[in-house]
């Protein structure tokens, strides 16, 4: 059976029918690992022993007719910025290359008792901090729709995964577009919740008031199962939510008509692939068939979202990344003098991306620069908050595009970052706001690469959005495409 | 509004940072970070005035919980992922100077 041409909600009826045990599931997935893992060095590393005991174990408890969790026997892959027991997690650093966490994630320990079961990390841009995955440590991750491109990033080896076929589900972190952008890339649905819908606790911090946790799927109704069972308040978090997790699997299935979407038409046009402005218009016709109205919104100071993010950002990266010094982290470059040793440590284990960060940040926030650059950058975040909360009091979602262009060749913007920041134009407005937004398959373009269209709602307003997009995959079989 | 771009320091920055570049590295940084700052500075050109900063979504009551000892992260677990040890606590080099350093 070609169990990659299954939604992970089809795998879980299989297994739950037991039509499938969760033995040949893993093993399925394992061995298209072995198979494409090499070309498209999606994973960092695998857990395979751990994986197949645990299938057993759960096979034999659906068995026994005992009860099982929601998610049970289903294999996911984890980006490796996110904590897991026992399993090197170096997101995609060499600073952290023998860093073995002696506890789960929150979000990892949540889908664990849900019976899901980890199959490996994903690669990922060195801390989050880049568009392509092509990691200068570890490799390139290649998109399983044209090996010469990239999957997007920072969590593109957690899209490469499921694009290559070899994961049903996986977890990413977004903290300027990192699910979104590598959804959209690889023709995938990737849902970045609402800042403090999901835990971050076991998160490797680059950006910690801009970065949330969340699911990489091939359809939204996954994502609805995978976000169900990692969101919610947890003590570990102060920054997590009280609020309670809404059941996002049977929210979808209710029809979309009468529901109100936005659409900024200052974003279309200029700087975006005609080709993706045209699947815009054509998903805007799918949701008016299925009764729901379009108002125009303006969002007047979205221009300013990304200089306003390669402030905010670099500012927490610099704090976040101080902790990498040499003292508790594995790697200590060789020195006598404790000065000496802090730089020459994270001189010689950062890359130049982090270390570009890392500097853009502390100068942004050294003495004279702080008003300047942190303050007025932290203003323009209030200003783009309030464009969204007036939007969203119109309208109940915001469609627009993820990407302004479909994926780029490898190697095409690793010397220029600005080119590459600018990838992230239309997600880092989400994470400034907080706000919730998915990136769903749309379209195809002239090179037969996925289009990505980007659904932005109110906070905690993550049923809404998985309702428009499970609504929009009923009507198309974008989602269900597979590369060849 | 002054062009920060050109009071940006590579060298001093380094420092601050604690990352250590050679010549040729601070050469490209100072062009590189030049070019940067001059795309963020763009937020130079908005009128802020009356703009409250936006730090962030938080929660809006702050989490309490009950003031009961907890057990913490297990020490020998914690310093596993150290470089240098002695079972107990996390060495590193002499702050002072090498004849300091006898008695840690």
């Amino acid at each position: 059976m070609d169990l990659s041409s299954f939604s992970a909600y089809q795998l879980l009826e299989l297994l739950n029918q037991q039509e499938l045990s969760s033995v040949d599931c893993v093993d399925y997935f394992l061995k298209q690992i072995e198979n494409r893992n090499p070309d498209l060095n999606a994973f960092a590393a695998l857990a395979a022993e751990s994986a197949l005991e645990q299938a057993q174990a759960i096979d034999r408890r659906r068995q026994k007719g005992e009860a099982v969790g929601p998610l049970a026997g289903l294999p996911v892959a984890v980006k490796d910025g996110i904590c897991t027991q026992g399993i090197r997690t170096t997101a995609g650093s060499r600073m952290l290359e023998q860093f073995v966490p002696f506890y789960n994630a929150t979000a990892v320990q949540r889908l664990l008792e849900a019976d899901a079961i980890l199959i490996g990390k994903t690669m990922m841009d060195e801390f989050g901090m880049g568009s392509s995955t092509e990691n200068p440590h570890y490799g390139n991750t290649r998109n399983p729709w044209d090996l010469q491109r990239v999957p997007g990033g920072s969590s593109g080896g957690s899209a490469a995964a499921i694009a290559g076929g070899m994961a049903p589900l996986a977890l990413g972190s977004d903290t300027g577009g990192s699910i979104r952008q590598p959804a959209a890339f690889c023709g995938l649905t990737g849902l970045k919740p609402t800042y403090g819908r999901v835990s971050r606790y076991g998160l490797i911090a680059y950006a910690s008031s801009l970065e949330q946790i969340g699911p990489l799927a091939w359809t939204a109704q996954d994502a609805a199962l995978m976000l169900r069972v990692c969101a919610g308040q947890d003590a570990c978090d102060s920054t997590s939510a009280t609020r309670a997790v809404d059941d996002y699997a049977s929210e979808i299935e209710s029809p979309i008509n009468g529901m109100r979407i936005g659409i900024c038409r200052d974003q279309l046009g200029k700087g975006l692939a005609p080709e993706i402005e045209s699947a815009i218009e054509q998903a805007v016709s799918v949701l008016e068939s299925l009764g729901a109205t379009f108002v125009d919104i303006t969002l007047p100071n979205s221009s300013h979202a990304v200089p306003a993010y390669y402030v905010i950002a670099p500012c927490e990266a610099s704090a976040n990344l101080a902790r990498f010094d040499g003292v508790r982290y594995t790697k200590r470059a060789d020195s006598t003098e404790l000065d000496q040793m802090y730089s020459k440590t994270r001189s010689d284990y950062f890359g130049q991306e982090v270390k570009r960060r890392i500097l853009l940040g502390t100068f942004a926030l050294s003495s004279g620069y702080y008003d300047q650059y942190y303050i007025r950058a932290s203003k323009i975040r209030r200003l783009i908050q309030q464009d969204f909360d007036r939007a969203l009091n119109e309208v109940d979602v915001i469609l627009g595009p993820t990407t302004p262009s479909t994926a780029f060749k490898i190697g095409q913007w690793v010397d220029d970052p600005l080119s590459m920041y600018l990838a992230d134009v239309y997600t880092v407005a989400a994470n400034l706001a907080g706000l919730p937004a998915i990136s769903i398959a749309g379209g195809v373009d002239s090179n037969d690469l996925p289009i990505g269209l980007q659904l932005q709602g109110r906070p905690f307003g993550e049923a809404a959005l998985l309702r428009v997009a499970h609504q929009f995959q009923s009507q198309t079989d974008f989602h269900t495409r597979r590369p060849n | 509004m002054v062009r920060s771009q050109e009071r940006f320091s590579a060298e001093h920055t380094a420092r601050l940072a604690r990352i250590d570049l050679n010549s040729e590295q601070l050469e490209n940084v100072q062009l590189e970070l030049e070019q940067l700052l001059e795309f963020v500075g763009q937020i130079d050109q908005l009128k802020l005035d009356g703009v409250e900063p936006f730090f962030g979504i938080s929660s809006t009551d702050n989490p309490m919980r009950s003031d009961e000892i907890q057990p913490s992260c297990p020490r020998p677990e914690v310093l596993r992922n150290a470089p240098q040890t002695d079972g107990e606590h996390y060495l590193v080099p002499p702050v002072f100077g090498k004849q300091d350093s006898q008695e840690g």
